[in-house]
């Protein structure tokens, strides 16, 4: 310890006083809340009811001179470069109080070398070792060597939440939310805020790495780039999470903001990819899920020039015009070149004097060098689902510019995201009385929330699902499982539904006339039988469909109607139900309820796939390229077998013809099967029930299985979602072809067909049939993702054709045909169901003939093998065995007496 | 006999005689042939072409003719058959051969008289010595008469037992050399070359006659005939005379005549007259290395033509549509994106002709062009009228010949893609051993454009490297391939083509199918006809294809 006390702080460092103090302290503490004064240490001051001032003369020390006033230190003396005098016995360590135990004297090299590491990384650290840094003289380049330091230390700053040092000399400004006063809107357009926000927003879009690792908005950029777009998405929760500043100054000063972060992007993206310019002039950033959702009802005034984010339904477009974005102007005096201007949107920009003539004349534009860009206006709409209850859907403008153009059309349910902004209109003035503005919303990103948001990206694992999908075998069974899931039983329409969904394909010979590719389907059957719900499921999972009722559409409405158009007052022509669904599926209910004149419109779309119009002075023919499927009830109610198909439907043979298959759905009363599609029905409900917890389903879905009516019943579902990819792939990338198929069956099964049906009597098969048999088999196919049609489509088509035939005529020319045309019917169905089908039969004249000669019901039907296996032979059927002994024969309560021969069904 | 001195030994001697030439249906005979019609012409010499297709077209063709003329000129076609043999020419008759197929029949090498061999042999060609291929005959028969007539007694004389033992050593010895002779096939130099240097020697070259050589010699380039090196030695000569023709300035010459420049070109087919992204597409070496038929390869096209800057909407448009700027810029943008996304031999040197105002057309155009038209996709053209075709187009003036080979090609490459993908996708490309092999399944409908031995090398060399770049192992690389299609066009039904190519990690272009099939088809029996001049495709019948090849795996083996 040296003697001299010159530096002040050699006094306090010895730790000894300082213990003292603390017991001290305490021992106050102690001696206070002896006292019990009441006083609560929380709420009041905690200096209130300190001891009076003790006498610490003991514990500093006696030592201390009391000094007086007048003579305090001079430190600016005449002798003060003393103070700075060298001395060197206090310029060493004091070897007593350095603990060098642990470290040994470095050695000269070793020196050197810790030294030239520390300098580099005090250098790559930027540090001031009072040089210029070295970004400061030289322009910023992003080799890829100083990325990794820079970005490092980046994100590491940025991770801290402080400012990344800026590119130029402006001074770095730590505390972006201190506004210093300013509205947010000022604050922003000042040059400093601005760069800062420049600089952290492309900081941001470079270095945020999401949760898989990524680099997300390079992929996003690069995606973008490959397709040759203008703008990528952002989600803006994001920025919240990494930027809060940025996020909390985007929703209130938008259009500044993302002026800035356009340019940032656009930097980005030139840094990426330098030669994009050559592509498109300008980046956008499109700001996606903003956390709150406005209606469009509750837009108020303290929305204005913010960025909100509401949803609707667009109902009418504009078509899209060119604004001008950068213009320039010609003087008419001296023909100089003014310009370039940057339109605003608000007001028109005009040039006050020419620079070379000075004169004040009249200016025209210049068209070739203006620069446009693309204005669309549409009108939202609320949607009616969301309106109160009582009041009308209000509407609000929305204007859509550069590549947002067309992204929606009419009749789609969109969300819109832009800053809500007002214009001053001069009309408006007079007829108010007084300024009000008209409010429009300036679009900055629109998503679509129906389903064509799905079709877009089918990913490569998606196909590789889908492939393997495919290769399945049993595919077109698993597909017809899968249609209508919630509904039982009703196979046949659901493999109607199934080919008609995939549908066949559309030729053109010679290029003179069009033959049709869409499978058409007719539903006709007693009520209560589901055929409304086939058609909604349709609705549901078709990639384009478009759902009407007889009832509620016109002739007009279906077709094409014209209208006069708000914007440019002219007779425009709108479409109807089944121009929207060209190239998809157009659903019509209580097809036989439609008036026959609206009927009519139909027969020229279903089978010329377009609609002629002249009316009006517009005379053109639109497409209509739609597979219609039709559901209709019979006239009386129920479907009465004794009649022919035309017979119980009201409608006449042109329109019948055109469809291809007809499916007659019977209400037949069938103990077994009712008891099923009790079950089946209650499990349902339990298990979708919005309140329904997992244990519920589990409980029902062991239950559920045991679906033994139909064939369909061990075979595995496709979920929905990828059985709509599946339909989506197969209809674009599958284009099956017809080359060897077997024309001798099918020429012998026409002309026996024909025959059978001139000789009953019933309605005649036409070419027409012939043609939806190839569809179908071409269809069954595309199912398959198979490119050319095999034999086992063409009889799988032969047989539903058939079936729908058979179906439609009076019963008793139904079973000779049946008979007839055994074999063909036959095709790739199980032999047990077949057998359980001739069974069924079987036992139901027994109930019959037992109802009738006893009267009442009974519990226990047999039936003697040998009548089975009579009629099993038949169909070239011989061993029962398998039968016997397979699930479907349990399932349904049989069981098989083998003593007596003898069949029993219980229930 | 080999001919060194062209003019002396070949072209003096037919002048003012009257010479056939039969010419085989490739682009390098046709040009071969194009060139000697213009000599011809300019010195007056009757002459004759007939385009051959097959040995029977050339045995038919030469019967026909024998009464009309002493001298036949034999163009790519014959070089490998032992003329004397096939085709039995009186005594008077001279035949020359001018082929660039090798391994070229020793017969044909050492026949004093008949025969004389035009083209060049390399130095690498080498041919077996006379003394060891051939013998005195006469010493044999007398032998032969002599054992016969003495009987039992002098078959044991050790002399003799000697002299047969000695025999037979040298027969064994003979054949070996033979065999190893004649193992692989390949190609030699082209023989358009050959001519337009007998034009050069005789004065009487021009630009014309340079551009068919040039054609074809892109040929044996373009279907990878000829090896690498002699492919760099020849286009080495030809811009030397390129050069030396058309030095002169654009102002001196009328502007409707033909200028050939050279210089770097893309490896991309037909780019010139489709659209960039198309013929990217269908162009052998840019599919296979980008792997272009999946989605991720078509990603990567996408993020190339982003980097370099040309949008996507003028790529997918007809290439003369494009910006100028952007055509001018193509090449030295994709030289510098090459070795980032492997394509590092996109460019090689080649010849490029245009006349007038009209668009640059490279000579691997014309190519592609001329195979397109020698195997049309109409069924009612004869192999002469497509071979006349070709000649068509070749000639000046005739632009819409070449138009319509152009749109013929694109179909066929159009058609190869898509078979590639088909094999591809489904897994058709099986390994069978020592060679991979692939069929193409009956009923296809672009089977018309495969039943002909251009495209269907082609597709077979596109699918090996395709599949090569997709399948994993290291040994894929080392197969060769062996196609299978069916040949609609031939008379009788149910026969195939079958194709092989040697492996593509090989460098040499040396192809031992040639003798392969033989043996196999000699084996096993099979209604095999080996009718082309390029080995490696012969013709067969569908029912002997199973066996024939399991006979080709245990030879290969």
């Amino acid at each position: 310890m040296s003697e001299q006390p010159t530096s002040p702080s050699a006094v306090m460092s010895s730790p000894e006083p300082t213990t003292p103090a603390r017991s001290s302290v305490s021992g106050r503490r102690r001696r206070r809340s002896s006292r019990g004064s009441h006083v609560d240490p929380v709420t009041s001051s905690p200096g209130r009811d300190l001891p009076a001032f003790e006498d610490e003369s003991d514990l500093v020390g006696q030592d201390a001179p009391v000094e007086e006033e007048e003579d305090g230190e001079e430190l600016f003396g005449d002798n003060m470069e003393n103070d700075y005098r060298h001395i060197p016995e206090l310029d060493v360590y004091d070897a007593e109080n350095l603990d060098d135990s642990e470290y040994s004297m470095l050695s000269e090299g070793d020196r050197v070398a810790a030294e030239t590491s520390m300098r580099r990384r005090d250098k790559e650290e930027g540090r001031a070792t009072g040089r210029m840094r070295r970004g400061l003289l030289y322009d910023e380049s992003d080799d890829d060597e100083d990325r990794p330091a820079r970005k490092r230390r980046m994100a590491e700053r940025a991770a801290e939440g402080e400012a990344p040092e800026d590119e130029e000399m402006i001074e770095s400004i730590e505390n972006l939310e201190d506004m210093k006063g300013h509205s947010v809107r000022e604050w922003v357009s000042m040059l400093g805020p601005r760069t800062e926000i420049y600089n952290r927003f492309k900081n941001f879009l470079r270095t945020y790495v999401s949760d898989k690792g990524n680099n997300l908005y390079k992929d996003k950029i690069r995606q973008m780039c490959e397709e040759n777009k203008s703008s990528f998405e952002v989600d803006y929760n994001i920025i919240a999470s990494e930027e809060q500043v940025l996020a909390y100054f985007l929703p209130e000063a938008p259009t500044e903001m993302l002026e800035i972060m356009d340019s940032a992007a656009k930097d980005v993206t030139l840094s990426m990819f330098p030669q994009y310019e050559r592509i498109t002039r300008e980046i956008h950033v499109r700001i996606t899920d903003l956390p709150l959702i406005e209606e469009l009802r509750s837009l108020r005034q303290l929305h204005l020039n913010q960025l909100i984010r509401t949803s609707g339904v667009v109902t009418s477009t504009t078509g899209i015009l060119p604004q001008l974005s950068i213009v320039k102007y010609d003087c008419n005096k001296c023909s100089y070149v003014l310009g370039p201007f940057v339109q605003a949107q608000s007001s028109e920009v005009k040039p006050g004097s020419c620079p070379e003539c000075q004169s004040r004349g009249p200016f025209s534009i210049n068209m070739e060098q203006t620069v446009y860009q693309n204005y669309q206006r549409i009108t939202l709409q609320e949607s009616p689902g969301k309106v109160a209850a009582g009041r009308l859907p209000r509407s609000k403008d929305v204007i859509l510019l550069g590549d947002l153009c067309d992204s929606c059309k009419p009749g789609d349910d969109v969300e819109v995201t832009g800053v809500y902004t007002n214009n001053y209109d001069g009309s408006l003035n007079t007829n108010q009385g007084f300024p009000v503005f008209a409010t429009v919303i300036m679009a900055n990103h629109i998503a679509r929330k129906d389903n064509a948001n799905a079709i877009k990206a089918l990913t490569d694992e998606d196909i590789k699902a889908i492939v393997s999908l495919s290769k399945d075998e049993r595919i077109a069974e698993r597909v017809v499982a899968s249609v209508a899931p919630s509904i039982y039983g009703h196979e046949d329409i659901k493999r109607a539904l199934a080919l008609s969904l995939f549908g066949g394909e559309t030729k053109n010979p010679g290029e003179k006339h069009k033959v049709r590719g869409d499978i058409n389907v007719l539903a006709c059957g007693d009520p209560g039988t589901a055929k409304s719900q086939f058609l909604k499921y349709v609705e549901k999972i078709a990639p384009r469909a478009v759902f009407t009722t007889g009832q509620g559409a016109s002739a007009v409405g279906l077709t094409a109607y014209v209208q006069r158009s708000p914007v440019t007052r002219e007779w425009t022509l709108e479409a109807g139900a089944l121009v929207l669904a060209d190239k998809g599926v157009c659903l019509i209910d209580e097809f036989d309820k439609m008036n026959d004149a609206d009927r009519t419109s139909i027969h020229e779309a279903m089978e010329q796939q377009s609609i002629s119009i002249s009316k009006a002075g517009i005379v053109t023919s639109l497409q209509a390229r739609c597979a219609v499927i039709a559901a209709a009830n019979p006239i009386g109610g129920r479907y009465d077998p004794s009649m022919t198909f035309a017979e119980n439907v009201d409608l006449s043979e042109p329109i019948l013809s055109r469809f291809d298959i007809l499916c007659v759905v019977r209400d037949t009363v069938d103990p077994v099967q009712d008891e099923h599609l009790a079950r089946f029905v209650v499990g349902s409900h339990i298990r979708h029930h919005p309140g329904a917890t997992a244990a519920d389903v589990t409980a029902i879905a062991t239950d559920g299985v045991v679906m033994g009516g139909s064939n369909l019943s061990g075979v595995e579902k496709i979920p929905q979602d990828l059985l709509k990819k599946y339909i989506i792939y197969g209809r674009e990338k599958v284009r099956p072809k017809l080359h060897q198929m077997d024309q001798d069956k099918v020429a012998k099964m026409y002309s026996e067909l024909r025959r059978e049906s001139m000789a009953t009597g019933s309605i005649p098969i036409t070419v027409r049939h012939i043609e939806s048999m190839i569809r179908m088999a071409e269809s069954h196919a595309r199912m398959h993702l198979r490119e050319y049609v095999h034999e086992d489509d063409v009889n799988m088509a032969i047989r539903v054709m058939l079936e729908s035939f058979i179906d439609t005529q009076k019963f008793s020319v139904m079973r000779t045909m049946k008979r007839n045309f055994a074999r063909y019917l036959s095709f790739k169905r199980d032999n047990n169901e077949l057998l359980f089908f001739l069974l069924r039969q079987l036992v139901h004249e027994q109930t019959t003939y037992l109802r009738s000669r006893y009267g009442a019901d009974h519990d226990v039907v047999q039936v003697s093998e040998k009548d089975l296996l009579d009629r099993a032979r038949q169909i070239n059927i011989m061993n029962l065995q398998p039968f016997f002994a397979s699930e479907i024969f349990k399932a349904n309560n049989f069981t098989h007496d083998a003593k007596r021969k003898f069949i029993v069904q219980a229930f | 006999m080999l001919v060194s001195d062209l003019r002396k030994e070949f072209y003096d001697v037919i002048k003012g005689k009257r010479i056939l030439v039969l010419v085989h249906s490739d682009i390098d005979g046709i040009c071969a042939s194009k060139i000697l019609q213009s000599l011809f012409r300019a010195d007056h010499i009757l002459y004759t072409v007939v385009p051959v297709k097959t040995r029977s077209d050339l045995v038919s063709a030469f019967e026909q003719h024998r009464e009309q003329a002493r001298y036949f000129l034999l163009l790519n076609c014959g070089g490998c058959l032992d003329l004397v043999d096939v085709l039995s020419p009186p005594e008077d008759v001279k035949i020359f051969v001018a082929d660039n197929h090798r391994p070229l029949d020793v017969c044909n090498i050492y026949n004093g008289d008949q025969v004389r061999i035009l083209s060049q042999l390399g130095e690498d060609e080498e041919v077996p010595a006379f003394e060891d291929v051939f013998r005195e005959e006469e010493s044999e028969d007398e032998d032969e008469d002599s054992d016969e007539e003495d009987g039992k007694r002098r078959r044991f004389d050790e002399e003799t037992l000697e002299r047969r033992r000695a025999r037979r050593q040298w027969h064994q010895q003979r054949h070996k050399i033979i065999f190893d002779y004649t193992q692989f096939s390949y190609y030699g130099s082209s023989t358009a070359m050959l001519m337009f240097d007998l034009a050069w020697k005789l004065s009487k070259d021009n630009n014309e006659l340079l551009w068919w050589a040039i054609v074809g010699v892109t040929e044996g380039q373009v279907f990878e005939r000829t090896e690498q090196d002699r492919c760099v030695l020849a286009t080495g000569t030809l811009q030397g005379h390129v050069s030396r023709l058309n030095h002169q300035t654009q102002d001196s010459q009328p502007l409707d005549c033909l200028r050939i420049t050279f210089e770097k070109e893309l490896k991309l087919a037909l780019y010139r007259h489709w659209s960039l992204v198309e013929s990217m597409r269908h162009s052998l070496y840019a599919s296979t290395t980008l792997k272009l038929w999946t989605l991720r390869g078509e990603k990567r096209l996408q993020e190339l033509l982003a980097e370099m800057g040309l949008p996507l909407v003028q790529c997918r448009q007809l290439y003369s549509g494009m910006d100028v700027n952007l055509r001018q810029d193509l090449r030295s943008l994709l030289e510098e994106k090459s070795e980032k996304y492997g394509l590092p031999d996109l460019l090689f040197p080649s010849f490029s002709a245009s006349r007038g105002f009209r668009i640059k057309v490279g000579s691997a155009d014309y190519v592609y062009s001329a195979a397109a038209l020698l195997e049309p996709p109409q069924k009612d053209i004869t192999p002469t009228a497509a071979a006349l075709d070709v000649a068509d187009c070749l000639a000046v003036g005739r632009e819409e010949v070449l138009e319509r080979g152009i749109e013929g090609s694109k179909q066929q490459l159009s058609a190869i893609y898509r078979q590639v993908q088909t094999f591809l996708d489904m897994n058709q490309v099986i390994s069978a051993g020592p060679f991979l092999y692939a069929t193409v399944i009956q009923g296809t409908p672009d089977a018309w454009f495969f039943s002909a031995p251009h495209c269907l090398t082609l597709l077979a060399r596109f699918t090996l490297r395709a599949h090569v770049s997709v399948s994993r192992g290291r040994k894929s690389g080392a197969l060769p391939l062996v196609l299978t299609s069916p040949d609609v066009r031939a008379a009788q039904p149910d026969t195939c083509l079958v194709c092989g190519i040697p492996p593509t990690s090989e460098d040499s272009r040396r192809n031992f199918f040639g003798k392969a099939f033989e043996q196999a088809a000699e084996k096993t029996a099979s209604r095999a006809e080996l009718e082309f001049f390029d080995t490696n495709i012969i013709r067969l019948s569908v029912d002997d294809r199973s066996k024939f090849f399991d006979a080709l795996i245990s030879l290969l083996s």
